[in-house]
């Protein structure tokens, strides 16, 4: 049966635009239903994320999605944004989406979970069939081997993910770990949310303005303290990231030194994204703590950027044999047109598919 | 020492050698998780050991432990059985890492002594003891179960090193994010100390209950690697060392019970 995928994404579109075609959770069976009525479609999976919106519709004529789209949502010249994939084309880019090479951060795996989740709404509003069940499932298949097989996921790809990172090599499980913020900036929240994300407990703020130390504890679920109280706080927290706009250090070799007598060899892990820095470099000289600033882990993430730019080859070599193998099962025609990655164009060009001598051919 | 156990010991090592291999391709490829050909190498391994053991254990009529190689080779085992006994978790975490390469560093050593020295007087023939003494095979097992333990902290101990260095740098390889966290190596380290320090007392003490009293020397040697470890522990317990210094004290205190094996041994 003729697969089609149509939609548009962070590349493709401004956030205006994608507002426009967002889809509510609560509204996105009523909209598979509306489709399903539309003649020649018989089956349809909407994928509504922040970044993209995209329907996968399988039927006689599955590209009246298309004017389905832009009658639905007034698209009128917008409607020339919408990316359009037909059958195998159409598995290669699904693929090629839940294993987040269409992503904004390269191999995030949100996306899997997103798809996921669209694909079981799908499925429980009765709005699949043979053809799209087998795509999705031979999808999520894919988007793991590519993720166990290859370094797309590999490292983080912020700061706060470097953070995270070097945190559970430290302290392993991040449970038990208490943050402390010095200084409410944003990338200091963010990277505590980081953190938090992944299990740190509780969060200590301190900052001059205490009213605003109060405000972000509370939207962290932690406690503030007043600024002067926080050397007393070192002793209790295993991270601590520092962004005051203080023009000279604020946490010395002595600071450190005192809470390290009462730590009994546990690990602190100072976090520096001030400039200029908060923390003495030579507090970093202890056994026992760990220091980066903003630059160490500024090259962290993009060092991992640069890693998983050079997975892509290797991924899109994975994701062309899957393309071969589920054209066969579902017995879609092959379009013959090859959508290169991060393509400019919106429109799917008529390029050749790959040729034997070329690396992304499947027999390669 | 008749050619079927060496046999067996070459491939008990090439086993391990594997498994290291494995282990170490995964690390590479960033995705640990100890699969099964490293499990079925660890286990053939071990089995290979068992074979080599028994064996020996019945030419000589009594626990294999009279010559260097046949120590480190016991060591070696105690090292694999306590891959295998500690659990799963901690199997894939920690010891799956360390153990292939120790213990295939420690038979390789073994190979090689055990082909530089000639064969004892009643190699080959199955002994014909008429009683085995219970505490010396006791005395024997448990003590080289804890020398197994000191052998693993060492190993944490320098994977710790490695690690921290590497974190230390601010510009850590990408190798170290697929090796156990700094944290908890460090409190498998001291878990290690203390469980390899319960055991050699009980190795120890129950020397004393032997029908022939062991060599003063060996004793003598014994005492010291215990003296030794309460000092770590003792120290431990009362100041607390940074885990860097801790794992660096249980990487150089190994050289000890390891530099005894030869006294051990022969007395």
């Amino acid at each position: 049966m003729p697969l089609f995928a149509t939609g548009l994404n962070h590349t493709t579109a401004s956030v205006s635009l994608r507002e426009r075609l967002a889809v509510r959770d609560t509204e996105i069976a009523s909209v598979m239903e509306e489709m399903r009525a539309q003649p020649g479609i018989r089956e349809v999976v909407l994928v509504s994320t922040c970044n993209r919106v995209e329907v996968y519709a399988a039927g006689e004529q599955p590209h009246s999605a298309l004017a389905f789209l832009d009658a639905r949502f007034r698209l009128g010249d917008d409607a020339d944004r919408l990316y359009r994939h037909a059958d195998d084309q159409a598995a290669r880019h699904l693929f090629r989406v839940v294993s987040g090479l269409d992503s904004m951060v390269l191999g995030e795996t949100e996306i899997f979970g997103q798809v996921k989740s669209a694909y079981a709404a799908a499925q429980g509003a009765g709005a699949t069939g043979r053809t799209l069940n087998k795509l999705f499932q031979h999808a999520f298949r894919v988007g793991k081997h590519v993720r166990s097989s290859t370094r797309i996921q590999q490292g983080a790809t912020s700061v706060g993910g470097a953070a995270v990172e070097l945190a559970e090599r430290i302290f392993g499980e991040l449970r038990d770990s208490t943050v402390m913020i010095l200084g409410a900036g944003d990338m200091s929240r963010r990277t505590a949310q980081s953190l938090q994300s992944r299990g740190a407990r509780s969060v200590i703020v301190a900052n001059r303005t205490y009213e605003r130390a109060v405000e972000l504890a509370a939207e962290m679920g932690g406690r503030a303290v007043h600024y002067d109280a926080w050397p007393d706080e070192v002793t209790k927290v295993d991270v601590i990231i520092s962004s005051t706009s203080a023009p000279h250090h604020i946490i010395t070799p002595g600071h450190v030194q005192a809470a390290l007598r009462r730590r009994h060899g546990r690990p602190l892990f100072l976090i520096d994204i001030a400039v200029p820095r908060d923390i003495d470099p030579a507090c970093g000289l202890f056994d026992g703590v760990y220091l980066y600033n903003v630059d160490h882990l500024e090259d962290m993430a993009s060092e991992a950027r640069t890693r998983r730019e050079k997975e892509i080859l290797r991924c899109e070599r994975i994701i062309e044999n899957e393309v071969s193998a589920i054209a066969g099962v579902l017995s879609v025609p092959a379009a013959g047109l090859w959508v290169p990655p991060h393509a400019d164009t919106l429109i799917v060009p008529a390029a050749p598919a790959p040729s034997p001598s070329s690396p992304l051919h499947p027999n390669r | 020492m008749p050619e079927p156990d060496r046999l067996a010991l070459m491939f008990s090592t090439l086993c391990f050698l594997g498994a290291f291999a494995a282990a170490a391709s995964r690390v590479v490829a960033a995705a640990y998780r100890a699969t099964w050909p490293h499990h079925a190498l660890m286990a053939l391994g071990f089995l290979g050991q068992c074979w080599v053991l028994l064996n020996r254990g019945r030419e000589l009529g009594r626990c294999p432990i009279t010559q260097p190689w046949e120590l480190l080779l016991f060591i070696s085992w105690g090292v694999v059985l306590m891959y295998w006994v500690v659990g799963p978790a901690y199997r894939v975490s920690l010891m799956g890492i360390i153990t292939a390469p120790l213990v295939w560093l420690f038979q390789v050593v073994a190979l090689i002594l055990q082909g530089t020295m000639p064969p004892r007087p009643g190699d080959g023939i199955l002994a014909a003891r008429p009683k085995i003494d219970p505490w010396l095979e006791w005395h024997a097992t448990v003590s080289l179960l804890a020398y197994a333990a000191f052998a693993l902290a060492a190993s944490a101990g320098i994977l710790f090193l490695f690690q921290n260095r590497q974190l230390k740098s601010g510009r850590p390889h990408r190798l170290i994010f697929n090796l156990p966290p700094l944290h908890n190596l460090g409190r498998g380290l001291l878990g290690l100390l203390h469980a390899g320090f319960a055991l050699l007392s009980v190795g120890i003490l129950s020397a004393y209950l032997m029908e022939t009293r062991p060599g003063t020397l060996k004793l003598a040697a014994s005492w010291a690697v215990w003296a030794a470890y309460l000092a770590i522990l003792f120290h431990q317990w009362r100041q607390g060392w940074p885990q860097r210094r801790l794992a660096e004290v249980a990487a150089l205190v190994f050289l000890l019970p390891l530099g005894t094996l030869w006294i051990v041994s022969q007395h």
